[in-house]
């Protein structure tokens, strides 16, 4: 195991740390960061919260757990991202509550328009394409209009394949809470895709 | 939409995992581009604990072999060989290795509280 200098300074990161190792931690970052900005911005609604949260994340798991072994990356980011999206779920709604108190609100200005993360294939999209992108809209504002802990069960266990295990550990409840979230969340989502079948 | 023609879970599953890889795959290069210098920037911070989580572990560990080592000394009966075995039990505890990496997630605990109860 390495020791950390008190400090923490970066010479002594740079001595100890090996190349590999920070290769690794670029390779496995690489590989999961475009769906973590998808998961925080479906979660969020808005693409610089998306992205901060990201960010937030990947500099969190280098800083404090980039010397852990590379099997632990996966579960801690997973663990962090997720916490971090209730965090600011959790400020958010206070923030709107405090706005519904105090004035007009502007939620409806703030958020993010979710066809704009979803770039046109073509210029002359086929019948299947327009499909495909009706489906997607369809699927991204259910899962928006979803419970939290239900999108964020549904796109851990379906979408990155966590088992049930590993997706209560990253959200920080039991396994049972998991599979309700999850159950619940495939019946609303259910209808959704079923009506667009693509 | 006939019951019939609902999918079932795993084409749920399916069906979704298809959807949003495609959104992944046709994300907005702006966004792709920030993603990637956010993570040369976290790639780029330097790592480890800061100094008050140092000292944090390392005042609990000072703390619990104190303890320790106090409701030793105010045992009434004189130590017997089993209170000397408990005490290097304790001890072994105190200071395993395990605890020793427990002070290490202290602050990701003391994180992962925080969040629970500034909700």
């Amino acid at each position: 195991m390495i020791t950390l200098d008190p400090q923490g300074d970066v010479e002594y990161w740079r001595r100890t740390v090996t190349l590999d190792q920070a290769k690794a931690l670029d390779r496995f970052l690489a590989a999961i960061e475009r769906r973590a900005f998808r998961m925080a911005h479906i979660a969020t609604g808005d693409v610089d919260d998306a992205m901060d949260l990201v960010q937030d994340s990947m500099l969190t798991l280098v800083k404090r757990y980039g010397m852990r072994g590379e099997s632990e990356w996966g579960p801690l980011f997973h663990r962090i991202l997720q916490n971090r999206i209730r965090d600011w779920y959790r400020r958010t709604k206070v923030r709107n509550r405090w706005r519904q108190w105090f004035g007009p609100g502007q939620e409806e200005d703030d958020q993010g328009d979710p066809i704009q993360s979803v770039a046109d294939q073509t210029q002359l999209p086929s019948d299947e394409q327009v499909a495909l992108k009706q489906a997607t809209v369809a699927l991204e504002q259910a899962l928006r209009a979803l419970p939290l802990r239900q999108q964020q069960a549904f796109l851990l266990r379906a979408w990155e394949e966590l088992d049930v295990a590993q997706t209560a550990r990253a959200m920080g409840c039991s396994e049972g809470s998991v599979k309700t979230h999850y159950f619940r969340a495939v019946q609303t989502l259910r209808k959704v895709l079923g009506d667009h079948q693509t | 939409m006939s019951a019939e023609l609902q999918p079932n879970d795993e084409q749920v599953k399916a069906r979704a995992k298809r959807l949003l890889d495609m959104t992944v795959a046709d994300l907005d290069p702006a966004v792709v581009h920030r993603l990637q210098r956010a993570r040369l920037t976290a790639l780029e911070a330097k790592p480890g604990r800061q100094l008050w989580m140092l000292f944090a572990g390392g005042a609990a560990v000072a703390l619990a072999v104190a303890l320790t080592l106090t409701l030793w000394t105010k045992q009434p009966q004189p130590p017997s060989e089993h209170h000397a075995a408990q005490v290097v039990e304790d001890m072994d505890l105190v200071l395993s290795t395990e605890n020793v990496e427990l002070a290490d997630d202290l602050e990701f605990y003391h994180w992962l509280a925080d969040v629970d109860t500034t909700g």
